[in-house]
């Protein structure tokens, strides 16, 4: 069969009732030794990415029901969060989940920042109080300082030549506090547009002391902080400026705003005679659609998050571009049944198994939609416990089990369906008893190709097998770091959503079998079915090529995922991103010249 | 003698530059580099010795600017090269430059290293840290929705200029960015903008050949005006032709879309410019789709000058075309036009040619009825005549359709009326129709029997001495016609583009194919032939009865009329004699009204002013002496203490100073006097001449005052002391 005329034909399960709605990006904090972002998103989640293996999301940790973080920093590769809880959130990276929490006693914390040694923690809280903690050792509740009428909404620390201050941006003013005695040195007052208060969303401070401060007017503002007084503003932003921060030479500072504009203002010579400089702004991109909440640089990167849930990447040194890390979670939301026309969705709280819809076989020369004979059908809402939140989910190939697992544990029912085809078959479920209700949550599961078996890779790092029919436990492995586990097998071609360059939408899960060997992610072993129209990913080395035909179809975007069936049947999951900006609150109105 | 065409008007101002003081403003105009006051916007002098197209003027800047680096803009890129360093630095970022728009136009900061470039989609970019290794920074400004067209910063570098085809001049301070601020409708797109030495004042150059000179508050202070140039429409640019206006003494033509400009041809400046269909002129969205204007086809001033009938169209091929006559009375009180009567769509289709009946000699003026004949492309044509509407609130008169002529449905071309006005011929494609304009029959039908089927372009009744005889040109031959016998007087073969007539003598002239003869219809010899007057294609020509070349009369042509010829670089072109081309420069003035200080001025004006203490007739020039000699003072930065003595001097010895100074004065100005007197309501040029004189003298005294003030200056100064040191000479 000659590549050239070869035009593969491909029964195609085209799904698109996977409600998937991805979640808005509160802030990101950078840790500029290991070069990995948190970001946390509004369900109270905290997502960690690494800049190193291309922005691959390393892991989630839940926040569970009603968890809020507004704000959070890295101190020492350890990852610090406040939020309107009033509590400072210590995480266990290792485990992925909240280790230690001690309360700011000062209402909501909105923002936290840090000293330059990397041993203290400044949270600023609803109440007007900025709070030290001390992290040089374990999470410690240090002192309050006086309190102060409104909010704090941002801070920076300024920690240079023994001297210590906290300069904190609050409502129609910037203060500027001694850590020292934990009193107000100097107030920087802010105007007023129409007479309405003037919000410091955002305060950021250079080792020369310039403190840069963007507030709701759409001002970004350079202060000479020994003196209070204003160097320059710039009014670029057309609504309130959300978000700023500085590059490592601290050159460049960057803002972000509610007009999803992003900003760059360079520090310039002002001629090449004197020795004076200014800043100069200039635009950065405007990929947001919706609100810039958060900015992080590290490493000659910028990192851009907001309402519109998209992360975006830009690389300032070198080719200039911009790279969008789309919010789809590395591990799969979607597993099939390969042999009963299964489809399993993972929601956030609760599980849903629908039967897919089928058809006629279509005559050879037949294209296009083909009309359905029986109509796709939910068949089960499973919910998870109550405080819950569902991390993984599998179903086995055959349909008859499904197991997942939430903060507190594994659980793994028995489906049966009666009367299969019917209109109304009758699905039962009942909780197996094999698999004990105490066992630690796990990040992923599958079960193996006859339903057996279940392997589990557990939080704690070690990948365990159960035997599903005796109860049988066994360890496979345990590794110390244990944040990099791959399930899969090569004979039943379970598909893994591998960390190839960072999930795109756009970028389908690769129809590959990869099995890692460590955490290099040199894939030992893998399997393209060929000439199937799959879609292989570019610039990876996977040895001989020209084993493999490989074929791309630009035919989805937004894919979520794509495998096959038993029957060769292709299930690919799309969420349109229209679908996804609908339930998005409304982005920020701009007059645009020339559009009515 | 040898006639040679000279351009008279309609060279495009060049850019503008300034004079160190703000006080002058020089640019080229065609040949010439014209010399203008910035403070009452007269045009002092001009510049002669190019031969050829001035294309720009720089003034030596010397020492006052040192510029570091110079900017390029060459498609998407911008070079930057720096004089100190000897570098070109060439930005192409692609993706900055808003993928490969061409950059229009750059500007350097004078102070900071800043470099600003205009693109093509509107956009303002301003480079910083160009010079240096590291990335530039670059911020963008965009107010524009079309292209760039002009940048320019202000002297201290606190603001900048740009304007563009919305015609609108925004000024961005360059603090704040967001602080900018407007000066709308400039009436044509912005080509050049310029700001004076010391920040002042800003020249702007308008596409439509116009310098406006505005003030810090974006205010204009003074228009120069040059011939009007369509830029609108490349193809036609005069749809309605060369009018001359007997009562000014003006062309009237097409000017601003929608108007029409009144071109004074003795004093060679604009006059004024009627709006005639009220609507501003609004930018297109896309400058490759402009936006259709109702446009100004057709034009006719009556013989007094007293009603000026206007034909205009807007019609853009989609919608059913607009098309609307109007009458306009001349007020001589306001000293403007009023519009009287205003007709919706007077023919079906459009007015070809529109034309008043010139007042018979055997009534006298108030049995005439004012009377306007239009030809439509709806071959009919229509007479329309002044009816009175005096109603109980006013007396008035308007315009109405007096009749409407049509014959054999043949599409009408030419038009024209007996000099006396007592027949019409109308030509209807090959025949020719004569009528009774009174009784409205006609009279006679002519037919070129010879010469078939050749549609007539145009008509021409003979006047004075050939008032019997009527010229027409069709489309390839020139006839003659005898309305007394009815036969061909003479016919020669000739593509005829224009046909004009003298309204002072019986010449006629035609152009066919930039060849320009003369003739009487009496006879088909050419008194007078000149081949490629212009360069590119005369689209219309007129004569105008001027005085100036009245020493040509005895070659029986030219006569008392000039020959303008208007050509489609937008050109007014003039037949003149060599000799009389040399005597018509303009004298140097530059003593008497380039002063380079307020010393020197009041000096100067107090000189002229004694002058004109002696002369018994003051021209109206040298009346503001006084004024301008305290204004002057008082706007002068140089101490008074220095002018208070010269001033009072100047005040209390008077007389003593006249005798002291009539034996020089005198002789000059009576010499000066007749000539003035004789010359009182010709051109003012010869009045110009003729000051030439006293105002050399002037320089002279002038040299001598300063000289004594320099001695003055050295002493140590007791005013009150010389004074009467002064009045005891």
């Amino acid at each position: 069969m000659s590549e050239a005329t070869d035009q593969v034909k491909l029964l195609v399960h085209h799904v698109r009732f996977f409600e998937f709605q991805p979640q808005t990006i509160n802030c990101i904090a950078c840790d500029d030794k290991t070069q990995r972002i948190a970001v946390s998103r509004a369900d109270g989640s905290v997502e960690i990415l690494a800049l190193h293996d291309n922005w691959m999301q390393e892991m989630t940790i839940c926040g569970g029901q009603g968890a809020s973080v507004e704000s959070l920093i890295w101190c020492q590769g350890r990852l610090f969060a406040g939020g309107i809880g009033g509590n400072v959130v210590g995480f266990d990276l290792q485990q992925q989940k909240p280790k230690t929490s001690i309360s700011s006693n000062a209402g909501p914390i909105w923002c936290l920042t840090k000293n330059s040694k990397d041993n203290k923690i400044a949270a600023g809280t609803e109440d007007g109080c900025v709070v030290l903690f001390d992290v040089s050792d374990e999470l410690q509740f240090l002192r309050g300082f006086a309190k102060q009428e409104g909010r704090i909404l941002s801070l920076a620390w300024y920690d240079q030549d023994g001297e210590s201050i906290i300069i904190s941006g609050s409502i129609n003013n910037i203060r500027q506090w001694s850590v020292k005695s934990g009193q107000p040195i100097s107030r920087m007052t802010l105007g007023r547009k129409f007479d309405q208060d003037t919000i410091v969303w955002c305060v950021t401070v250079t080792k020369d002391f310039t403190i840069i401060s963007g507030d709701s007017r759409g001002i970004v503002t350079f202060w000479n902080g020994k003196e209070a007084t204003q160097l320059k503003t710039f009014h670029c932003h057309k609504a309130d400026v959300l978000s700023l921060c500085l590059s490592e030479d601290e050159t460049e500072a960057f803002s972000g705003s509610v007009d999803a504009a992003l900003f760059q203002f360079s520090l310039c010579n002002a001629d090449h005679v004197t020795e004076r400089k200014r800043w100069v702004h200039q635009p950065l991109h405007w990929r947001h659609t919706h609100d810039v909440r958060a900015l992080a640089y590290t490493g000659g990167y910028l990192v851009s998050g907001g309402v519109d849930t998209n992360l975006f990447v830009a690389k300032l040194k070198g080719v200039k571009r911009v790279l969008n890390v789309a919010p789809v979670p590395k591990h799969n939301l979607i597993n099939i049944s390969r042999e009963s026309n299964l489809v399993l969705l993972q929601y956030s709280t609760h599980l849903e198994v629908w039967r897919l819809g089928s058809a006629n076989t279509p005559f050879a020369e037949e294209r296009g939609m083909l009309p359905l004979t029986q109509k796709r059908l939910k068949l089960l809402v499973l919910k998870a416990r109550e405080d819950c939140e569902v991390i993984c989910s599998s179903i086995s190939a055959s349909g008859t089990v499904l197991g997942f697992s939430d903060n507190r544990g594994i659980r793994v029912f028995t489906l049966t369906i009666e009367s299969q085809s019917s209109v109304t078959p009758e699905v039962s479920l009942q909780r197996m008893s094999t698999v004990s209700a105490h066992t630690p949550p796990a990040h992923l599961m599958a079960f193996t190709p006859k339903g057996s078996h279940l392997v589990v890779a557990l939080a704690s790092g070690t990948l365990s097998v159960s035997n599903l029919t005796n109860g049988q436990t066994k360890l496979l492995e345990s590794r110390p770091t244990g944040w990099k586990v791959f399930l899969g097998s090569a004979k039943i071609h379970r598909s893994v959503s591998y960390g190839l360059g960072p999930a795109t939408a756009r970028l389908a899960p690769v129809v590959v079998l990869i099995l890692c060997k460590n955490r290099d992610q040199t894939p030992l072993k893998m399997a393209v079915r060929k000439s199937k129209g799959l879609m292989l990913p570019e610039k990876k080395n996977y040895g001989h090529k020209s084993d493999y035909v490989a074929k791309t179809c630009y035919k989805f975007k937004y894919l979520l995922f794509a495998d096959f069936t038993s029957n060769g049947m292709l299930v690919a999951v799309e969420r349109p991103l229209s679908q996804m900006e609908d339930n998005l609150p409304p982005s920020f109105k701009q007059k645009k010249f020339g559009v009515s | 003698m040898a006639l040679i065409p000279s351009l008279q008007a309609g060279s495009q101002f060049g850019p503008a530059q300034f004079s160190h003081d703000s006080r002058f403003l020089f640019t080229c105009c065609g040949s010439v580099v014209k010399v203008f006051n910035t403070s009452n916007g007269e045009c002092v002098n001009e510049l002669q010795g190019h031969t050829k197209q001035v294309t720009g003027v720089m003034l030596n800047k010397g020492n006052v600017l040192q510029k570091d680096c110079v900017a390029a803009g060459i498609r998407n890129k911008l070079s930057i090269y720096s004089m100190k360093t000897g570098k070109t630095k060439i930005m192409h970022d692609t993706d900055k430059f808003n993928r490969t728009k061409a950059v229009t136009c750059v500007a350097c900061h004078p102070t900071e290293s800043c470099v600003a470039a205009g693109l093509e989609n509107g956009r303002i970019l301003l480079w910083y840290n160009f010079l240096t290794n590291s990335a530039p920074a670059m911020s963008t400004l965009h107010w524009h929705s079309l292209a760039v067209t002009c940048l320019s910063f202000t002297p201290d570098g606190s603001c900048m200029l740009s304007g563009g085809h919305e015609c609108v001049l925004v000024r961005w301070q360059m603090g704040s960015q967001n602080n900018r601020d407007f000066k709308p409708r400039m009436g044509a797109p912005l080509c050049k903008v310029q700001s004076s030495p010391d920040g002042t004042l800003y020249a702007v150059n308008t596409g439509d050949n116009v310098i406006q000179l505005l003030d810090i508050g974006l205010r204009v202070l003074i228009v120069y005006r040059g011939l009007t140039r369509c830029s609108f429409d490349a193809q036609s640019p005069i749809p309605c032709g060369l009018v001359y206006d007997p009562r000014s003494r003006t062309l009237v033509t097409n000017g601003l879309p929608g108007h029409l400009q009144f071109y004074s041809l003795a004093l060679n400046k604009q006059l004024y410019n009627l709006d005639i269909v009220g609507q501003n002129y609004i930018s297109p969205e896309n400058i490759d789709r402009p936006t259709v204007v109702t446009e100004v086809t057709s034009v006719a001033v009556s013989h007094d000058g007293q009603w000026v009938a206007t034909f205009e169209v807007w019609d853009d091929r989609i919608f059913s075309p607009e098309m609307r006559l109007k009458f306009w009375m001349y007020n001589s009180e306001a000293q403007t036009y009023t519009l009287n009567t205003r007709v919706e769509d007077p023919h079906e289709e459009r007015i070809t040619k529109m034309l008043f009946r010139p007042p018979s000699p055997n009534k006298t003026s108030s049995e005439q009825t004012p009377c306007l004949v239009t030809v439509g492309q709806d071959s009919c044509f229509k007479l329309w005549i002044l009816l009175d509407d005096t109603d109980i609130y006013r007396k008035n008169v308007r315009w109405d359709c007096d009749f409407v002529g049509f014959y054999r449905g043949l599409q009408g071309f030419g038009a024209d009326f007996s000099s006396d006005g007592s027949s019409l011929a109308v030509a209807f494609e090959h025949l020719l129709t004569v009528w009774d304009p009174d009784n409205c029959v006609v009279r006679t039908t002519l037919s070129n029997g010879l010469l078939p089927k050749e549609d007539i372009r145009h008509v021409k009744f003979g006047s004075h001495d050939c008032r019997h005889q009527l010229v027409l040109a069709t489309t390839q031959h020139l006839i003659s016609w005898d309305l007394l016998s009815l036969s061909i007087i003479w016919s020669m073969e000739e593509q005829t583009s224009i046909l004009i007539k003298d309204p002072v003598s019986d010449l006629m002239a035609a152009v066919s194919s930039n060849n320009f003869f003369v003739f009487r219809p009496s006879s088909h010899t050419k008194l007078y032939k000149h081949e490629n007057v212009s360069s590119s294609e005369i689209l219309d020509a007129v004569f105008a009865p001027d005085a100036r070349s009245s020493d040509l009369l005895d070659l029986g042509w030219p006569g008392n009329s000039q020959v303008y010829f208007y050509n489609a670089e937008q050109q007014l072109i003039t037949l003149d004699s060599s000799s009389h081309q040399q005597d018509s420069s303009k004298k140097t003035k530059i003593a008497q009204n380039l002063p380079q200080s307020a010393r020197k001025s009041f000096l100067a004006e107090s000189v002229s002013r004694e002058t004109q203490q002696t002369s018994t007739k003051d021209t109206m020039r040298r009346t503001a002496g006084q004024e301008t000699v305290l204004t002057n003072l008082l706007q002068s930065n140089e101490p008074v203490s220095l002018y208070c003595g010269k001033y009072l001097n100047h005040l209390l010895v008077k007389k003593k100073h006249q005798k002291r100074t009539a034996s020089h004065a005198i002789n000059d100005d009576s010499e000066s006097e007749p000539d003035e007197a004789a010359e009182e309501d010709s051109s003012s040029e010869s009045e110009e001449e003729t000051s030439g004189p006293p105002s050399k003298r002037a320089r002279s005294v002038d040299d001598n005052n300063a000289d004594d003030m320099d001695k003055l200056l050295s002493k140590p100064l007791d005013w009150v002391q010389w004074c009467s040191s002064l009045s005891l000479k």
